[in-house]
């Protein structure tokens, strides 16, 4: 590229000498690459060796690049306290509920939207999108208010609904672009041998589409787990998840105790991506965001 | 056994009319092909007996029950998809006892029930395998299976053949064919291959613009087209642009002339003629002249183009005839068309004779 660019701007110059010009600036566009990939994974990946570091860490002061005492001790302080153990086990009782709640509610959404016409199809397909288009806390506190009105302030299903937002384009437009992807023919066998509209959509449109569906409950699931900015509005003080005691964990106890619990509450979503990594390269996530 | 009746059907989709008034009906144990062009409604008039769409006017009958409101899952019928649509998550024995499970029969009839048609269609090693591991002769034989295995009154198959490749067609086409004598089931079959058409069934639905041109048996299809579409859409056939003026036919200054069957005098008539009608001779005066333009050799015969005073025509002749440049040429049957319909039909040597000025123009 570089070479014809050259030779086409100074056409009387002797060829030789533009070529010699060739291989530095190659070299240099790939030391320049190789740079930049390095540089991203330490953005990246830095923060996590630091904060698995800190998590480790019994005493690290400046400016020592490693800690000077490694201790366990912090580990034990967050597994033992009783305020953090209620988290977990809060955060384990929204997301699955969440997660089911999301599925019962999108998926027939979803596959209505895939396989029928109706009027506002469109607008009202990519206007689920309109949950994702606004800063969050704007949208939080004009819910906060209709909750205040109907007394879920600082309730289990308060915090339910606030945390469904965040799972409704996840949880429409994969499983929609999964639907969609199945051949209405073959639904179109199945009636034809006898089965009716649910024996259908059990025997056939489900089996084929679940893998996009998988996608999309695991993503809501991640969604709800680590959602923490409407559920403190709305769940504090008695429905404190994990994330949002991430916050008073920041700002009341030292560096190692945060380190610990985030990466505590790192491990479900790292695992269950780990599990779902197959149908990530798949496409479906890609594939929701194609639907017409 | 089955009696399929269509009654003054009618579709159309967006305020745009697809099929019109359309009665077909087919005896009990016949096999009837819907053949025409892309967008002729015939895939739509087969997708309205199966119940995918239904009918905004008229009446399907089968055996005398009127099904033409009900659901697919609740009409007696078969299809076999164009791309098979097999169900992928399932094997093939499990795509062929869906339908029987859905019925509640006992495990030991399904499994004797889709035995015995796995060994009528010749797959009865396949039962375990997946569609995916299947060759597309073997998906098409598995969807025929799945049709056939719930002994539907009505057979309905969507170009069946149309993803095969060539050889394979034949064999499948023969295959179905016999299998459908065998069971003498009523069968309607859509397809736009005219030679497809005309080797299995025994009447031919021909369909343009959303209706019937022509319902009859393949010979007389060919024989007597009763309309201009049927004549050109089946086989090769020679058009010509004429008067008939006193019991004469004029075609850009060469004259047919015939007994007087018909007296009237009609200023636009077709006249058209099969190309293995059209009859060589040695260059006289007797007969009229063409040139010859081109020879495309077909195998066991020979296309001819001829340039005539008529305008360019086809002629099929028998290998090792020797052609010269020019030549004589009458007709040995002819169909004269008004108004887009069967007027007559002459027959060389009989009623026949073709005079003209011209032979080759200059």
């Amino acid at each position: 590229m570089m070479s014809n660019q050259n030779s086409v701007q100074s056409g009387f110059l002797p060829i030789p000498s533009i070529r010699r010009t060739v291989s530095p600036s190659q070299a240099l566009s790939r030391s320049l690459a190789t740079a930049l990939v390095l540089a991203l994974l330490i953005f990246v990946l830095g923060p996590l060796v630091v904060l698995v570091l800190w998590a480790f860490a019994g005493e690290w002061f400046y400016p020592s690049l490693i800690p000077q005492k490694f201790s366990l001790s912090w580990w034990s302080t967050v597994l033992s306290d009783s305020h953090f153990g209620h988290s977990v086990l809060l955060s384990f009782i929204f997301a699955p509920v969440v997660t089911i709640l999301s599925a019962c509610i999108c998926l027939p959404a979803a596959y209505a939207f895939s396989r029928y016409q109706f009027p506002g199809r469109r607008a009202m397909f990519i206007g689920i999108f309109a949950t994702n288009a606004f800063p969050k806390m704007g949208l939080y506190i004009a819910i906060a208010g209709i909750l205040y009105a109907t007394h879920l302030m600082d309730t289990f299903w308060g915090v339910i609904v606030i945390q469904l937002m965040n799972t409704v384009v996840v949880m429409t437009w994969i499983p929609a672009a999964a639907f969609s992807a199945v051949p209405k023919s073959l639904e179109e066998a199945a009636r034809d041998v006898g089965a009716g509209p649910f024996r259908t959509f059990w025997h056939v449109t489900l089996p084929m589409a679940r893998p996009g569906i998988i996608v999309a409950m695991i993503q809501a699931f991640l969604a709800s787990f680590d959602e923490a900015q409407g559920t403190f509005l709305v769940g504090a003080p008695n429905y404190i998840t994990m994330p949002v005691q991430m916050y008073s964990m920041v700002t009341n106890y030292p560096q190692q105790a945060a380190a610990v619990y985030s990466i505590l509450l790192s491990m479900p979503s790292l695992i269950l991506l780990l599990l779902i990594r197959k149908y990530i390269v798949g496409g479906y996530l890609a594939a929701g965001f194609r639907m017409k | 056994m089955a009696e399929l009746a269509l009654q003054k059907i009618g579709k159309g989709f967006g305020g745009k009319s697809v099929i019109e008034d359309l009665d077909l009906h087919v005896s009990s144990g016949e096999m009837v092909c819907l053949l025409g062009p892309s967008g002729s409604g015939k895939t739509t008039t087969l997708r309205m007996i199966g119940g995918f769409i239904l009918p905004d006017t008229g009446h399907i009958f089968i055996d005398n029950v009127d099904v033409s409101q009900a659901t697919p899952d609740k009409r007696p019928t078969a299809m076999v998809f164009q791309q098979y649509a097999l169900w992928p998550n399932m094997t093939v024995f499990q795509n062929i006892a869906f339908g029987l499970k859905l019925r509640n029969l006992p495990r030991r009839e399904i499994q004797e029930k889709v035995h015995s048609v796995l060994d009528l269609v010749d797959l009865r090693a396949q039962a375990k395998s997946y569609p995916a591991q299947l060759s597309g002769g073997q998906q098409q034989r598995v969807a025929l299976a799945r049709a056939l295995v719930l002994k539907p009154k009505v057979l309905l198959l969507d170009e069946p053949l149309s993803n095969l490749d060539a050889q394979l067609r034949h064999k499948v086409r023969d295959e179905i064919r016999e299998i459908q004598q065998h069971s003498r089931i009523t069968t309607v079959f859509v397809t736009h291959d005219q030679d497809e058409a005309m080797s299995v069934s025994d009447r031919v639905a021909v369909l343009s613009a959303g209706k019937i041109e022509q319902f009859d048996t393949p010979d007389n299809l060919y024989a007597y087209p009763r309309t201009e579409f049927v004549a050109n859409f089946i086989g090769s056939m020679n058009m010509f642009e004429g008067r008939l003026v006193n019991h004469r036919i004029e075609v850009n200054g060469m004259s047919l002339a015939f007994p007087s069957r018909i007296s009237e005098s009609i200023n636009d008539v077709k006249i058209a003629v099969r190309p293995e009608d059209v009859e060589l001779h040695d260059s006289s005066p007797a007969f009229p002249s063409g040139a010859i333009k081109r020879r495309i050799p077909r195998g066991h015969y020979a296309e001819l183009i001829l340039e005539t005073a008529m305008g360019e025509m086809r002629a099929f002749v028998p290998n090792g005839y020797s052609v010269s440049d020019t030549t004589g040429f009458s007709f040995r049957r002819v169909l004269v068309y008004s108004d887009s319909k069967l007027l007559d039909t002459y027959v060389a040597n009989v009623d026949l004779h073709l005079t003209g000025i011209g032979g080759v123009r200059p």
